[in-house]
């Protein structure tokens, strides 16, 4: 669980992120969508105690992330994979980690083998892809089994393979009701893996809302009796060539609306917008 | 903690490296002072005496102290350099310990620089001596408590460069600092109105302790060399816990 209530920070005259209020909670993956410079990462560095907000709180796991007594045992995080001294083998980044954790060595061997870097932990990580770095950032979030998993965009650097072997991860990790939170510019791969997306654009919340949500049903035929018993249900209802665009009413309901008024449906189709027109939509509106 | 600083430490293999520099430099540099002796006071070695040859060759610790001073530098800016504070930072929120553990492994391994400088150092003159035919100085108390004021020097100054590398966020600034520290005192006393911090500085502190200081003897010297490491550390501690990684 991540809470976040009014968090604000600037940078002298940049405000990189404008009173933001959102939740993540347990057992989906949550994508964190924005452009670059929407100030993705200054939240998540927040959330992660690294940089002190200049308004508002975030906690994690219910405490601020300072105050959390064992940090790497309850939260995972993966900010920049390019942070890791490149004289150092991949072993050695994750042992010391496990030291200052108070985590037992033979974890480190555990979660080599999960990310799939157990074949070259002892090259020096400065002679790996950026790929391989991701892997070993993801190796050194998972090394406290945390019930909390923050990532900021994990999927860059990976090769097709990779991707898929982190979706796969993540929708297992989320599964196991853990909250996972993943930042990303990557629309149809976040499409694919998170259940829930907050938006955000020039450090502002945009929205917050499911992903494949159903958007609008078509119905056949334009029945008048059909669309009256819709709009008594709340929906919006519009005509379209031979048939009606349904917004705010179930699949369902429409097709038991038309079974009460005895219409026979020759067309009964959720049509869901994709997350990129969804996204581009909002941030459209968004601007000035 | 310690143990993930130190773990930290060995698996990199500048700052071994660097370690294993300071133990070679100084004998090397013991050896340059006593056989330069006839050329720097005009007399040959057998005709200087052996307690004074010693105290030439001691001067390979200050080497050994120069390179450990870059050592410190290393431990705390390399964090910065390479962007590893971030996970550090991450695994260990509360950054003064970090600060801490560093400055515990810098020390063990500063001192063990020292302690094994301040015995080759000697070493290499009475050799000299053996080998000039002249008799070796005795082993005595002023003797040991020379060699002991002068492995301190390596962690003074290890210290403060790890302290001032983790304020500024840079392993070339915490060697200037710590360099500025060791040749200051030269530089005052050529300013009249300055020549009165002479006992201020460090290596009068170390002076101090060694047995022949001008300004202090040995209990002000530990006090003062006690007061420099943690001031210097109590600031990187500040520093690193308020600001933004």
């Amino acid at each position: 669980m991540i809470r976040a209530r009014g968090l604000t920070k600037r940078y002298g005259a940049v405000l990189a992120v404008d009173d933001l209020s959102f939740d993540v909670g347990p057992g989906a993956v949550t994508g964190f969508l924005g452009a670059n410079g929407a100030g993705k990462s200054t939240t998540m560095r927040m959330t992660l105690g690294l940089d002190a907000p200049t308004a508002g709180s975030v906690t994690v796991a219910g405490r601020a992330y300072r105050d959390l007594p064992s940090p790497v045992r309850e939260v995972g995080a993966l900010l920049d994979p390019r942070c890791m001294h490149p004289g150092r083998s991949a072993r050695a980044h994750l042992r010391w980690m496990a030291d200052a954790a108070g985590i037992r060595r033979s974890r480190v061997e555990e979660v080599l083998e999960l990310v799939g870097v157990a074949h070259v932990a002892d090259r020096r990580v400065g002679t790996f892809s950026l790929g391989m770095r991701q892997r070993v950032g993801i190796a050194g979030a998972l090394l406290g089994d945390p019930g909390v998993l923050l990532l900021d965009e994990p999927l860059n650097g990976l090769d097709p393979e990779g991707i898929r072997w982190l979706r796969t991860l993540l929708r297992d990790l989320a599964h196991e009701g853990r909250t996972v939170f993943v930042s990303s510019h990557l629309l149809h791969e976040m499409e694919q893996v998170a259940q829930r997306v907050v938006v955000i654009a020039r450090g502002r919340l945009v929205d917050e809302f499911e992903v494949g949500r159903a958007a609008a049903v078509r119905v056949r035929p334009a029945d008048a009796g059909l669309v009256a018993a819709l709009r008594a249900a709340g929906a919006d209802v519009t005509a379209v060539e031979g048939g009606l665009e349904v917004r705010g009413v179930p699949a369902h309901q429409v097709g038991e609306l038309a079974l009460e008024h005895r219409v026979a449906l020759h067309e009964l189709v959720e049509r869901r917008d994709g997350l990129e027109e969804a996204y581009l939509a909002l941030t459209r509106a968004g601007a000035p | 903690m310690i143990r993930a600083e130190w773990t930290k430490f060995a698996t990199v293999r500048s700052l071994p490296g660097l370690a294993a520099a300071a133990v070679t430099a100084a004998p090397l540099v013991a050896l340059l002072l006593v056989v330069s002796l006839p050329v720097t006071q005009g007399r040959a070695v057998t005709d200087v005496p052996p307690a004074e040859v010693l105290g030439a060759a001691l001067l390979g610790v200050d080497a050994a102290a120069i390179v450990a001073m870059v050592l410190g530098a290393s431990v705390g800016g390399s964090e910065y350099a390479t962007g590893l504070a971030q996970p550090t930072f991450l695994v260990t929120p509360r950054r003064g310990r970090v600060v801490l553990a560093k400055a515990v492994v810098t020390a063990s391994v500063a001192a063990a620089v020292g302690v094994a400088a301040a015995v080759l150092c000697p070493l290499v003159a009475q050799l000299v001596l053996l080998g000039a035919g002249a008799p070796p100085a005795p082993v005595d108390g002023p003797l040991l408590q020379l060699a002991a004021g002068s492995a301190l020097g390596p962690v003074c100054y290890a210290l403060l460069a790890l302290a001032a590398a983790l304020v500024l966020r840079s392993t070339g600034g915490g060697v200037v600092v710590a360099l500025a520290v060791l040749a200051l005192p030269t530089v005052t006393s050529w300013i009249p109105g300055l020549a009165a911090l002479a006992p201020v500085w460090p290596g009068a502190a170390l002076h101090g302790v060694s047995g022949v200081g001008e300004h202090l003897g040995p209990a002000a010297g530990l006090l003062s060399l006690v007061a420099w490491v943690a001031v210097g550390t109590a600031v990187a501690v500040w520093r690193v816990g308020a600001r933004d990684v």
